[in-house]
């Protein structure tokens, strides 16, 4: 049996972006329950810059839907690597993205996917992040030093 | 233009709208299946706890059957849209860019009718599908006929560059005021159309590693559809 996504430690933010709405309020249920991140959401291209200009370092990961009204996700990915440089960037897509895509981006994750296997998709970015987190702030003796 | 019963690029050009549409269809139908699995997934989870659920099993089993059938669902979509996408067999060939432009100009279902037509065109041989190089000459060109309402000239420009092939589609209307906006599929600003056609002729120059771009002059409109196959 496949294990349960980890609830992460510390409440953690996530910025979803996804012009569905039935979507976007269902999966932030999830992870809010299951993962127990808080969820900020939103619909389109404009709300998502507006979120990550205002608090972008708020956020340990942002999940981008592909096709966002007619700008595709991934155009916002320059914006979160500059205003969120320390999150990781997760494409929540319907269909496989391009190579470009997956190169562009941290992870990715299709809609299709059974829905435990979705949530362990997205607990691993976010562990993948503390770890970087926690790694920064107790740096290796002897390591480089800033 | 065209005076003949068939047109030639007919069914590359019905290939193109199924496929975008089974497209477009699948990535809104997979959106609704995916949030009736994620809400039948926190049903099952709550549900699954309570009284209600050991009181009558059929609950779990009917939660746990609509995540098979939005799957089942999400399967028959997919075997769909592969097949759409089969429709069309690209060839690609030694295409003539004044025969491909020929064919578009013949072949276009907008009046001309009160238009200048003016062609300028560089010959040259680029290794294409030639169907799908004429239905996006094609589109650019009746976007360009519709912008001048009857009333106007349309001027096409075709230069060899250094990588491919470039073609200019001049028009003397009103300009695109949303450039944007006007690879939106469905989008359109014109009665009686699907707003599909710009998009089709981007798409087509984006598989032969070119580009469309849109730029509205001091009159009228300038398409550049660019291919380098």
């Amino acid at each position: 049996m496949r294990p349960e996504p980890r609830i992460i430690a510390a409440r953690l933010a996530v910025l979803l972006v996804d012009d569905d709405e039935a979507y976007r309020f269902s999966l932030a249920v999830l992870l809010e329950d299951e993962i127990g991140v808080e969820v900020d959401v939103a619909s389109t291209y404009d709300e998502a810059t507006q979120k990550l200009e205002e608090a972008g370092n708020k956020y340990a990961l942002v999940l981008l839907d592909q096709m966002l009204g007619s700008h595709p996700g991934q155009t916002l990915v320059p914006l979160v690597r500059e205003r969120a440089p320390a999150a990781r960037i997760m494409v929540v897509s319907g269909a496989e993205p391009s190579r470009a895509v997956e190169e562009a981006v941290d992870g990715v994750v299709l809609k299709t996917l059974a829905i435990p296997r979705l949530l362990e998709a997205i607990s691993r970015q976010l562990e993948v992040r503390e770890s970087a987190t926690i790694a920064l702030q107790n740096p290796t003796p002897g390591g480089p030093t800033r | 233009m065209s005076s003949g019963w068939r047109d030639p690029l007919a069914a590359v050009e019905r290939a193109y709208l199924l496929d975008r549409s089974t497209s477009l269809l699948r990535h809104d139908v997979r959106n609704k299946l995916a949030s009736i699995r994620n809400m039948a997934f926190y049903l099952s989870k709550r549900v699954g706890k309570s009284a209600l659920a050991s009181e009558d099993a059929r609950i779990e089993l009917f939660l746990r059957q609509i995540d098979t059938e939005v799957t089942a669902a999400d399967d028959l979509f997919e075997h769909f849209s592969t097949f759409s996408r089969t429709l069309h067999v690209r060839i690609k060939e030694p295409v003539s860019t004044g025969a491909a432009i020929a064919v578009a100009v013949d072949s276009a279902r907008a009046s001309t009718v009160g238009v200048a037509i003016a062609i300028d065109a560089e010959e040259a041989t680029i290794q294409i599908d030639a169907s799908e190089y004429a239905l996006a000459i094609r589109c650019v060109f009746e976007n360009a006929l519709e912008a001048v309402h009857l009333e106007g000239t349309v001027e096409i420009v075709g230069r060899v560059t250094p990588n491919g092939y470039r073609i200019e589609v001049h028009d003397s209307g009103q300009g695109i005021a949303q450039p944007d906006e006007a690879f939106r599929e469905f989008f359109t600003t014109k009665a009686g159309h699907i707003g599909l056609g710009l998009n089709i002729a981007r798409n087509i120059a984006k598989r032969y590693g070119g580009q469309l771009q849109i730029a509205t002059r001091d009159e009228g409109a300038l398409v550049v559809l660019q291919v380098s196959p």
